[in-house]
């Protein structure tokens, strides 16, 4: 299987997981009970594009922004917006900082901020709930998931840049034989 | 300006085209092209997540719904089989009280007669058509060749008298000693007697030996003792006959008569003898 067509597979299991967690834990959009927004593609996103070149990680963050708006019918085209300019801006910061440790907290801000952005736009027409409100009782389980989700994102990509490095040597190494073959068949 | 590479215009090309037919719809038509995908994925997502989960979740409640039907069984079992017990002890205490009363009847009908009511205390399984053992003795009266009657009619004799109890050789038993002067009641206002000889298993009725061979017998008739030669009044019912057997020379000589129909199982009895005049 082609690279690109795992890549695919992989973001459509995140966005099943997505569904699946909150299926699971629904979200309580009335603020009485605490709950939680899973942002497994967002993240995956992120962490996908994050040392890519800035065009191809804006425009292939639009392209997952796009498919999540397409399948998750919120507000099209806000996600293909905010993912492009999240996936740039954690590329930007990234290439800037270069510190240990720093992607994390580079994709946790993110995360927040992809949040708190359509929070800062839904108060502004409906002016509720509150800030506080809005924190409690749903953002601060979310950025508990989001560490979590964060941590375990980066580990697979950690295992599938492996696995596809691994892969590669081998095809590398096929086909120099081949060629060592061909050289030696024609002698 | 840097020349764009493959992977760079499939995906300019694809958000072009998506973004543009999005617009599009959502110029004309007022709704959001996102509507399809949405149908879609919802699809999907139902047949991958939302129906296994929901499945599930409703075998695991069925399951545990079957648990509490289990439970309920097994409570209801308890209660049915305690009302069984009730209900088998009502029909005991019920009986009882049917025996009494007809015991209470009797004792109205023989003024002149030594009468003490008393209960069986024990009746052995292995000699159960045998003797019995009564709760009453010398301290009550109680003699030796006393008649013992149930509710029905007379059921053996008093064979041994201790203190406070007393042994009955039910007429049943193959070892009844005495003899037991009967009567029959004629149509005519007669009486014709004979003699209780003993219980004859294979017919399951008493065998009688008459007095008279004249007399004609018919079977249902009812079968008394005579009060001759014994320690208990006359009157008393032993039974009816059931079977007449008629000799060579054509007359009625034995005749078989079935035992009350409790013999049995009975659990109150009167012990009748004669009042000793002072």
């Amino acid at each position: 299987m082609k690279k690109a067509q795992i890549i695919a597979i992989g973001f459509i299991g995140l966005g099943l997981l997505d569904s699946l967690i909150t299926f699971a834990f629904p979200i309580d959009f009335t603020y009485v009970h605490y709950s939680f927004v899973p942002h497994l593609v967002f993240i995956g996103t992120l962490v996908y594009t994050v040392d890519k070149p800035w065009l191809n990680r804006i425009l292939i963050s639009m392209v997952i922004g796009l498919g999540f708006d397409l399948l998750f019918a919120q507000m099209f085209p806000m996600n293909m917006i905010l993912f492009a300019l999240f996936g740039y801006l954690a590329g930007w910061i990234y290439e800037h900082m270069h510190r240990e440790g720093s992607l994390f907290l580079i994709f946790l801000g993110c995360a927040f901020l992809y949040d708190l952005i359509p929070y800062i736009i839904y108060f502004m027409i409906n002016h509720s709930p509150s800030l506080d409100t809005w924190f409690y009782k749903i953002e601060s389980l979310t950025l508990l998931a989001d560490l979590i989700s964060i941590l375990f994102l980066m580990y697979i990509q950690q295992v599938m840049s492996r696995f596809f490095m691994i892969r590669q040597y081998r095809e590398r190494k096929q086909t120099t034989k081949k060629l060592n073959q061909i050289k030696t068949s024609r002698k | 300006m840097k020349k764009l590479t493959r992977l760079q215009r499939i995906l300019i090309s694809a958000i072009l085209v998506v973004t543009l037919i999005g617009s599009l719809m959502l110029a004309l038509r007022q709704n959001t092209m996102t509507n399809i995908g949405y149908s879609a994925w919802t699809y999907i997502k139902y047949g991958l997540i939302d129906y296994p989960i929901t499945s599930l979740s409703n075998m695991i409640s069925d399951v545990s719904n079957l648990w509490h039907v289990y439970d309920d069984n097994v409570y209801l079992n308890e209660q049915l089989a305690t009302q069984r017990s009730y209900e088998t002890m009502y029909q005991d205490e019920r009986n009882k009280n049917r025996e009494l009363e007809k015991l209470l009847d009797l004792q109205g009908g023989m003024e002149e007669a030594l009468r003490v009511n008393c209960s069986v205390l024990s009746r052995p399984v292995q000699n159960w058509n045998q003797s019995v053992t009564l709760s009453a003795g010398k301290n009550q009266n109680i003699e030796e060749n006393m008649l013992v009657t149930s509710s029905e009619g007379a059921v053996g004799l008093i064979e041994h008298v201790e203190t406070t109890t007393s042994q009955v050789r039910l007429l049943t038993s193959p070892e009844l000693r005495n003899d037991i002067a009967i009567q029959i009641a004629l149509d005519d206002g007669t009486n014709v007697e004979g003699i209780l000889q003993r219980y004859d298993t294979k017919r399951k009725a008493y065998q009688v030996n008459l007095f008279d061979h004249d007399v004609t017998v018919a079977n249902g008739q009812q079968v008394a003792t005579s009060g001759k030669g014994g320690n208990y009044p006359a009157g008393v019912l032993i039974g009816t006959v059931v079977d007449t057997v008629i000799g060579d020379d054509a007359i009625v000589s034995t005749i078989y008569v079935k035992p009350v129909s409790n013999i049995q199982s009975f659990n109150y009895v009167s012990v009748i003898g004669m009042k000793k005049s002072a």
